[in-house]
């Protein structure tokens, strides 16, 4: 039944997006569709099984459906565009909310020397893999019940100007007033603060990127609010503390490296993050740290892909938030901590990503495995992927997280569980 | 002073001289002409004769398993000699399937040393220096290695002119080639090849594959071949058929739309046009 009410919401949901289909002159409707297609129309209908929610609750099994758009215009030699749009029912047939999500919709206007984009956008910097400390610029929404780390992204309105210097070396300027935070599992009752959308409250970002022959990497500076809150003691309730959440300003300079070694490809990337709490002394805001990641890929035979991070993160002028004697204040302080990866002065890890493939790219194969060194605690993700025909794809895989329950993986166990995807493209 | 007279015999030993270097010369030179020219020239000017100095193509290949299903790739490629004139600069974007619509290479060949080679995935937003791939590794999943695509230079192999034969009507030397190390034979996954090279263009029309345990691996047949430059001459082949006999998999590869010739400056091959949808 419940499988039913997924396909029949998936054509609908395909129905109303695209309006050219509605047409009662058949033959508009294929010329309007012929003309979508022109401009770079393509398409995705999911569906989705997942054991568990990504929400930290009890919720368990859900069969969601997912439609989503891309459409790629061109104007002229000058100008183009994207649109790239998404409706997503998470639990078809239960009554659970269908969110639409507009990811991105820009133009960029292309002359000799600059590229102008302006819209909502994705921007997506570091050159690690998967982990990013310099990617601080648009946000993630880590509670979408899709299976791809892609799938996480979504744009802010923001204008991006990129100059090109010499055909390798890119300066990037970046500016939003518009901050849009990451989505994450917020508990029962807890209020996310927004900062307002002033000219005060502008986000900045600069970049100096080189990409060419022998090896790529850019300096960057960002000015904005971290897409993570922090948690605060807001007042006091009848029966218990108010906690809330807000964004709190930072400053990133960051770095990044990639080149290749024979046959391994090395990258490294680094970011100094300064903090409203510069002394350490608030446990209500992110102390200043460090946060790097270096390691590299090789593949092996012929399409075994082996990929090793060490990352590191070092926490400045550290304070240990279990030794605050109010218990409020510290059931607050340990939470952001956690969240924050900053329970320990140092804290180390190692990420690795194995993957291959078969039978001429049809069949692949990933095992994604993050560890933390102290408390020890870890993320596992396993994926399969088999491509039916060209528009037809299967996914199965998990999600593993395993440690003590005031770790950064351990306090996420509930949301642990398998998940299958079909996907159809068009 | 006194002028010696030139006696006949002096004559005629000189005219007899002359006739013998002048048989001499027509007979080296005559020599020369039917000669053969050697397997390494042979497959030297197999290496240059589609070496254009540039190319931009729309392309589509096909990949067709034991079974029969098929599976379509579309793409446009533009590709630039580089200023030694072996080496190329190379930009493939991916139109179809769908799913991977926008995403595209650039590979900067060097080859005294490892390859530039970059991926932009539309999915990530950003493109990513890739480890140059194993000239044996498949292009894009098809039956095409990277080293079928992009030919290694002559000399990793040794070459050895077994026959002339006709195929498809053309009069073709037959060249055998050994990789020169365990080294090359690794990379390219190849103990040997036979490649029928048309003696009229220089360009293969079928080439025969053993793997490195010396077993059939694939055969690839090369057709619709275009001369596209007169001086020097550059030939493409506008199809290309590669089986693999030992998974039942094929490949066809055909160009849609070729042009040659048009100019395309280095500013081009850089991340800033991949990263263009």
């Amino acid at each position: 039944m419940k499988v039913r009410a997924a396909i029949g919401a998936a054509a609908l949901v395909l129905v109303l997006v695209v309006p050219a289909l509605g047409q009662a002159d058949e033959g508009s409707a294929i010329q309007a569709w012929s003309l979508l297609r022109d401009q770079g129309l393509t398409g995705t209908v999911r569906l989705d099984y997942y054991r568990s929610s990504r929400a930290l609750d009890d919720q368990a099994d859900f069969l969601g459906a997912t439609t989503q758009l891309t459409l790629r215009p061109t104007f002229n030699q000058r100008l183009d565009g994207r649109i790239d749009a998404r409706v997503t029912n998470p639990d078809v047939g239960t009554g659970a909310e269908t969110a639409e999500l507009l990811r991105e919709a820009y133009l960029t206007a292309h002359f000799a020397p600059i590229d102008v984009r302006i819209g909502r956008q994705i921007v997506a910097w570091g050159r690690a893999d998967g982990i990013n400390p310099t990617d601080n610029l648009t946000p993630h929404d880590f509670v979408v019940l899709l299976p791809f780390e892609d799938d996480q992204r979504f744009g802010t309105m923001a204008l991006k100007v990129d100059g090109y210097l010499t055909p390798e070396l890119t300066l990037t300027l970046f500016t939003t007033p518009f901050f849009e935070p990451a989505k994450i599992p917020l508990g029962d009752g807890l209020i996310e603060e927004i900062p307002s959308r002033t000219f005060k409250n502008t986000e900045v970002g600069v970049k100096l990127n080189r990409a060419g022959e022998g090896g790529d990497w850019s300096v960057s500076y960002y000015r904005g609010f971290d897409l993570l809150p922090d948690a605060y003691l807001a007042g006091v309730g009848t029966v218990t503390p108010v906690v809330a959440l807000r964004h709190n300003r930072i400053d990133v300079i960051g770095a990044d490296a990639a080149r290749n070694l024979g046959r391994y490809g090395l990258r490294a990337e680094a970011a100094y993050v300064f903090t409203r709490d510069r002394r350490g002394e608030d446990p209500t805001i992110t102390n200043p740290f460090a946060f790097w990641v270096v390691g590299g890929d090789r593949t092996v035979g012929e399409n075994l892909n082996i990929n090793l991070q060490l990352v590191g993160r070092w926490v400045h002028r550290f304070h240990d938030p279990s030794v605050i004697s109010d218990p409020t204040q510290r059931a607050v302080a340990t939470q952001n901590a956690i969240l924050d990866v900053q329970q320990d002065r140092a804290t180390y890890g190692l990420s690795s990503r194995v993957s291959d493939t078969w039978f001429n790219d049809t069949l692949e194969a990933e095992m994604l495995v993050f560890v933390n060194f102290r408390r020890t605690n870890s993320y596992i993700r396993p994926v399969i992927t088999y491509a039916f025909t060209d528009h037809l794809k299967g996914t199965i895989g998990g999600e593993l997280y395993t440690g003590p329950d005031a770790s950064f993986f351990g306090r996420l166990k509930m949301n642990r569980g398998p998940f299958i995807e079909a996907r159809y493209s068009f | 002073m006194t002028r010696r007279e030139q006696t006949p015999e002096s004559s005629g030993r000189i005219v007899a001289l002359i006739t013998v270097w002048a048989i001499s010369v027509i007979v080296a030179w005559s020599g020369h002409a039917l000669a053969e020219p050697t397997a390494r020239e042979i497959m030297e000017k197999n290496f240059f004769v589609t070496k254009t100095k540039t190319l931009t193509s729309d392309a589509t290949m096909v990949l067709i398993n034991d079974k029969g299903q098929r599976r379509e790739r579309k793409s446009t490629t533009t590709s630039k000699l580089q200023s030694n004139g072996v080496d190329s600069k190379l930009l493939v974007k991916f139109l179809l399937p769908t799913d991977i619509k926008g995403t595209a290479f650039l590979q900067i060949e060097h080859s005294d040393g490892e390859d530039d080679l970059w991926i932009y995935l539309p999915a990530l937003k950003k493109s990513r220096r890739l480890v140059a791939n194993n000239k044996k590794d498949s292009f894009v999943g098809s039956d095409f290695s990277y080293g079928d695509i992009l030919l290694p230079k002559v000399d990793l192999y040794q070459h050895t002119l077994i026959r002339s034969e006709v195929v498809d009507g053309h009069d073709c030397y037959v060249i055998e080639s050994i990789p020169r190390d365990e080294t090359v034979k690794r990379d390219s996954g190849y103990s040997k090849k036979m490649t029928w090279v048309r003696k009229d263009n220089f360009l293969e029309t079928k080439v025969t594959f053993l793997d490195p345990a010396g077993r059939s691996l694939k055969t690839e047949i090369v057709g619709d071949h275009e001369q596209v430059e007169s001086s020097p001459d550059r030939w493409i082949a506008r199809r290309r058929e590669m089986d693999n006999h030992q998974t039942g998999h094929k490949t066809l590869f055909t160009f849609d739309r070729v042009e040659v010739g048009k100019p395309v400056p280095d500013e081009f091959f850089t991340t800033r046009s991949i990263e263009r949808e």
